[in-house]
């Protein structure tokens, strides 16, 4: 809802169609509900990032650099050199319109500028203007723009409008990839010090601490120590989980959520539970307490000074190889990133699970294997005993993350696990999952609460197609391997689909595991009756 | 002919209208995608608009429930709360009918019946429009609760799941 | 409005030719001269565009993968839309390149309700800009007979098959009708969609315009006002054998034909229409998805302020030690 009341005779003349504008006009409303908070000076002194300040989205005066502008077309020029990707999606867009449909957020919000072609045009309009022949002749006509303040208003706007989804990526015929476009767009954003405070906060508190929030190690400490507690209140064992033990066979990394948010942390017991019954030979370190990584929203090298203690980690514990937990950003880095940034990775062992002799031939070189895959070959070779029928209050489907749907391809893994631990599982349509998965809306450091009205818009399609399954089986819980999906997740089930929960695939796994040795089990890890008491839902 | 004949003689080329006034409220360069996209998945708001008015059209011509016509107000006013309206851009989509009913009126023969009929039709418009107001309210709250809740969450990060229980056994 | 500009610029270029070769008779400009200066143009505007291009390194492999991924070996991969080696690549370049694979992803639509129209406007999009590529691509082979002598053997078998319906003498092309219909179509949705005239540039009308001209001044001389066919044929074998000779009797039709052919192949490297050269070097198609099995190095790999676990463990050491954490410095 807009903050300004609208005057009495606008109210007469009920025509409420918005005025035509065209995109290259870069005037924007930074309206309430829609945007992200600055960055606090103390998170970005912290990074020792540019042009640290208190401002805020809705000041007047940004209070830019004087240079501000040199400073864009500096970076703009010095990326284009570091980035054949740039340089491509900047020459070869026909725009033919197959990706406008495509990002959630235009079909939530129907604004026009966030069709991924124009996203990108934002972008490409400076570049042609400043550094085509064509655009410093012919101008507008060339499809230039001055880069003008208003531009850097808009740029922040819908930059941070974006979760790097990579769904317009899909249907494009060149495969320009707006993900690539936005982070790039960030960078030059960041730096004039246009951060938000969602981003360089967990990335401060992660390069002091190793996690996002910023948990010290005792507090680390202590949340394993909890877990253990819980888990043996509900199952009876007493689990094993080491942290910072030296020589241990496996490292193992989730992201911080895991073990410290609501409903993470069920998933966080599920691999505990798992773990000990197969008896793997692993440990946690206190340092490495985050797999995720916010860096991946602000810029490459931010990226690599968070992830950097993953490997070093490795080394310094003395592992063999390291396997990683349910995070969707998180293996965006791994996967794609962390190898070429801070490997090789040569004083590790090529992955082989202990327990089945399998050679994780596809991670061989990164030396670290997801979660999903390490699960779904113990179930492929019967090593562990699962009781589906345990999660039959579930009707459960499935939501792909982005990232490892669309930069990486885990897509049968979690959903073998899924037919492995519970006996109801649907489906979503065609057209929203797997690689043409919805995202949750809020990805890319863009979930906060400030935000919220952009994220239930954003959320709109695939809560969507949650409602058709709720409707059509009576789903009632939504699965995905993704800490910040679990985190966000919630709050569009609250809105759009009242009367869903949403889990980790390993609290499923969790749930349905017979341990050796447990007692007579009547709750989930949850705590709650297995069974028969309808409606939790309202809890 | 009375005015429920005629409305039910006309509902398609009425429903079109009124779609078509609906999608005017967002910007001209995407209104054809709303109208036009016929998949449920990939066009969400624009097919939960054409599904919905025809509920509430239908409650006008008293096939509806008042229950049914709520639940569409309501699923109307979900997707307009969180898009970039005001709250009287937000509901003036039920007036857009009145608009319509009339423009498809003026394309017919003066008829006497109609015109007095239109008046109590119109009443009922208004009070379809004051349930709008308040479903639309509802949405607003729950989009705060919702803010609310998430922001507790975030706190509870610090604090930890199940921080009772931690806070019991410490 | 941008499509204007375009057609008005288009308009420009005609009369221009209009006036040169014929009212100032600088037919040996417009009939050799520029021809000439276009093919070196485009020459060296791709070669250098692709150098600019490659000149930028690519620093992280990034493919968008369309299916499954390559990892245990009972789960079945989806080989061609997340290829895990060069075979794989190759595939999925040669489905993007001649089938337009990405494009056809929009083509399905099931659980169609309401009265409207269906949801196809993706799937035209593919079967039109598949139509014009190939229409295109078929009519610039069949214009070698122009140029070389003998006439290469494809070209008849080519002929013949284009030739297929038999109907009216000439005989017609059916690519000459696809290229009118589908590049008429690529203009008009662009104007007649409010979405795609949003984002519309003039350098979007601009080359549908341009050859939209030349496919209509083509097919008038083919069809209608015959062309002194020999005498083209001389100016073409005497142009690619640079040894160029202007016989007399060519048509002002064709000047306006040849003329705006040679526009577009100097517009070419300076425009969108690199996407031609451009699609080959797209990082997110051309990788193959192995990143954790072969390490991809990043030439500019920076280096970064980092914080070692001995900084965290000075700053912690204390509560380590109370919570009983092993330290690696007591």
């Amino acid at each position: 809802m807009s903050d300004k009341l609208q005057k009495p005779e606008q109210l007469v003349q009920i025509d409420f169609a918005p005025s035509k504008k065209d995109w290259m006009d870069p005037k924007v409303e930074i309206r309430k509900g829609t945007f992200n908070w600055a960055a606090i000076p103390k998170s970005t002194k912290y990074l020792d990032l540019p042009n640290v300040r208190k401002w805020q989205p809705t000041d007047d005066d940004w209070q830019l650099p004087d240079n501000w502008k040199e400073i864009i077309l500096e970076g703009f020029r010095d990326r284009l050199k570091r980035f054949r990707s740039l340089k491509i999606f900047m020459d070869i867009c026909v725009r033919c319109g197959a990706c406008a449909d495509k990002c959630h957020f235009f079909i939530g919000s129907g604004d026009p500028k966030n069709m991924p072609v124009v996203r990108a045009e934002l972008l490409r309009s400076i570049y042609r203007n400043d550094f085509t022949t064509a655009g410093k002749i012919l101008g507008s006509i060339a499809g230039g723009r001055k880069l003008t303040k208003d531009v850097i208003r808009e740029w922040f706007l819908y930059f941070y409008q974006c979760t790097e989804c990579r769904r317009c990526s899909v249907f494009c015929p060149y495969g320009i990839d707006t993900a690539e476009i936005t982070m790039i767009g960030r960078e030059l954003l960041n730096l004039l010090g246009l951060d938000i405070d969602w981003i360089s906060t967990p990335a401060a508190n992660c390069f002091r601490t190793g996690n996002h929030l910023g948990i010290q190690p005792h507090g680390f400490q202590d949340s394993v120590d909890f877990a253990i507690d819980d888990i043996e209140d509900n199952t009876g064992v007493r689990v094993d989980a080491p942290v910072n033990k030296k020589g241990a066979e496996i490292l193992f990394v989730v992201p911080s959520a895991d073990y410290f948010a609501d409903p993470h942390y069920y998933g966080f017991m599920g691999y505990l539970t798992l773990f000990h019954e197969i008896g793997l030979d692993y440990t946690f370190s206190s340092f490495a307490s985050e797999g995720g990584n916010f860096g991946l929203f602000h810029s490459n090298e931010m990226m690599k000074r968070l992830n950097v203690k993953i490997y070093s980690e490795a080394k310094r514990l003395g592992v063999k190889w390291i396997i990683g937990g349910e995070c969707g950003h998180m293996w965006r880095v791994l996967h794609q990133y962390m190898d070429t940034m801070n490997g090789p990775a040569d004083f590790l062992e090529a992955p082989v699970s202990p327990i089945t002799g399998t050679k994780f031939e596809n991670a061989k070189s990164t030396k670290m294997v997801h979660i999903c895959e390490f699960t779904a070959d113990l179930i492929k070779h019967g090593k562990i005993k699962l009781d589906p029928s345990r999660n039959d209050k579930w009707k459960v489907t499935y939501h792909d993350s982005c990232n490892p749907a669309r930069a990486m391809g885990l897509l049968d893994e979690p959903r073998y696990i899924l037919n492995k631990t519970c006996n109801h599982f649907y489906e979503m349509p065609e057209n929203t999952i797997r690689e043409q998965t919805f995202c949750c809306g809020s990805g890319s450091g863009i979930g906060t609460d400030e935000n919220m009205e952009m994220r239930m818009r954003g959320g709109f399609p695939r809560a969507n197609a949650v409602q058709y399954v709720k409707d059509k089986h009576g789903v009632n819980m939504l699965s995905c391997v993704c800490a910040i999906d679990k985190a966000t997740l919630p709050p569009l089930m609250e809105y759009w689909v009242p009367g869903t929960e949403v889990c980790a695939v390993h609290e499923l796994v969790g749930n349905a595991l017979i341990m050796t040795g447990e007692k007579d089990r009547d709750n989930d890890l949850r705590g709650e009756p297995w069974a028969g008491e309808e409606d939790t839902a309202d809890v | 002919m009375d005015l429920k004949t005629f409305l039910t003689e006309n509902r398609k080329a009425i429903l079109d209208r009124w779609l078509s006034q609906i999608v005017k409220t967002y910007p001209a360069d995407s209104s054809n995608f709303l109208l036009n996209n016929t998949n449920r998945f990939s066009n969400p708001v624009g097919q939960t608009f054409l599904r919905e008015i025809e509920t509430l059209f239908n409650g006008l011509i008293d096939e509806a429930d008042s229950e049914a016509i709520v639940n569409s107000l309501e699923q109307i006013d979900k997707i307009r709360a969180v898009q970039n309206f005001t709250a009287s851009q937000a509901v003036a989509y039920v007036f857009f009918l009145k608009t319509a009913i009339r423009e498809e009126l003026d394309r017919s023969p003066d008829d006497e019946n109609l015109t007095r009929d239109i008046l109590s039709l119109e009443s009922k418009i208004d009070g379809m429009a004051l349930m709008a107001f308040d479903s639309y309210m509802h949405c607003r709250e729950k989009l705060f609760e919702v803010r609310c809740n998430d922001i507790k969450r975030q706190a509870s990060l610090f604090g930890g799941p199940n921080i009772e229980k931690r806070k019991h056994r410490s | 409005m941008k499509a204007m500009t375009s057609l008005m610029a288009v308009i420009l270029l005609i009369l221009l030719v209009m006036l040169g070769a014929g009212a100032a008779n600088l037919k040996y400009f417009f009939g050799v001269i520029f021809p000439y200066a276009a093919i070196v143009l485009f020459l060296v505007g791709i070669v250098l565009r692709v150098l600019k291009w490659a000149g930028s390194p690519v620093p992280f492999r990034i493919p968008t993968t369309g299916g499954q991924q390559n990892s245990l070996p009972w789960i079945k991969q989806n080989k061609l839309d997340n290829p895990h080696n060069l075979i794989g690549v190759l595939g999925r370049m040669a489905l993007e390149i001649f089938l337009f694979r990405s494009l056809f992803r929009n083509t399905k639509t099931e659980l169609k309700n309401g009265p409207r129209l269906a949801y196809g406007s993706s799937k035209w999009l593919w079967l039109g800009g598949l139509a014009f590529h190939y229409s295109f691509l078929v009519i610039f082979i069949r214009h070698f007979k122009y140029f070389a002598e003998p006439v290469p053997f494809f070209i008849p078998i080519m002929q013949n098959l284009d030739g297929l319906l038999q109907i009216g003498l000439p005989l017609l092309y059916m690519t000459d009708i696809i290229i009118l219909l589908s590049v008429s179509y690529l203009f008009f949705r662009r104007v007649v969609s409010p979405q795609l005239r949003y984002f519309s540039l003039a350098a979007d009308y601009f080359p549908l315009l341009l050859i939209l001209t030349i496919s209509i001044s083509g097919i008038l001389m083919r069809y209608f006002y015959k062309v002194d066919i020999v005498a083209v044929k001389k100016l073409g074998t005497g142009l690619l054998s640079f040894n160029p000779i202007l016989p007399e009797g060519i048509g002002l039709l064709f000047y306006v034909h040849l003329f705006m052919v040679s526009v577009l192949i100097a517009y070419f490297p300076f425009s969108k229409l690199v996407h031609m050269a451009g699609v080959f070097m797209s990082p997110t198609r051309n990788l193959a998805n192995n990143n954790r099995m072969r390490r991809h190095i990043n030439p500019w790999n920076p280096d970064v302020k980092v914080h070692t676990y001995e900084e965290y463990e000075d700053e912690f050491r204390d509560v380590m030690k109370d919570a009983g954490m092993p330290l690696d410095k007591e």
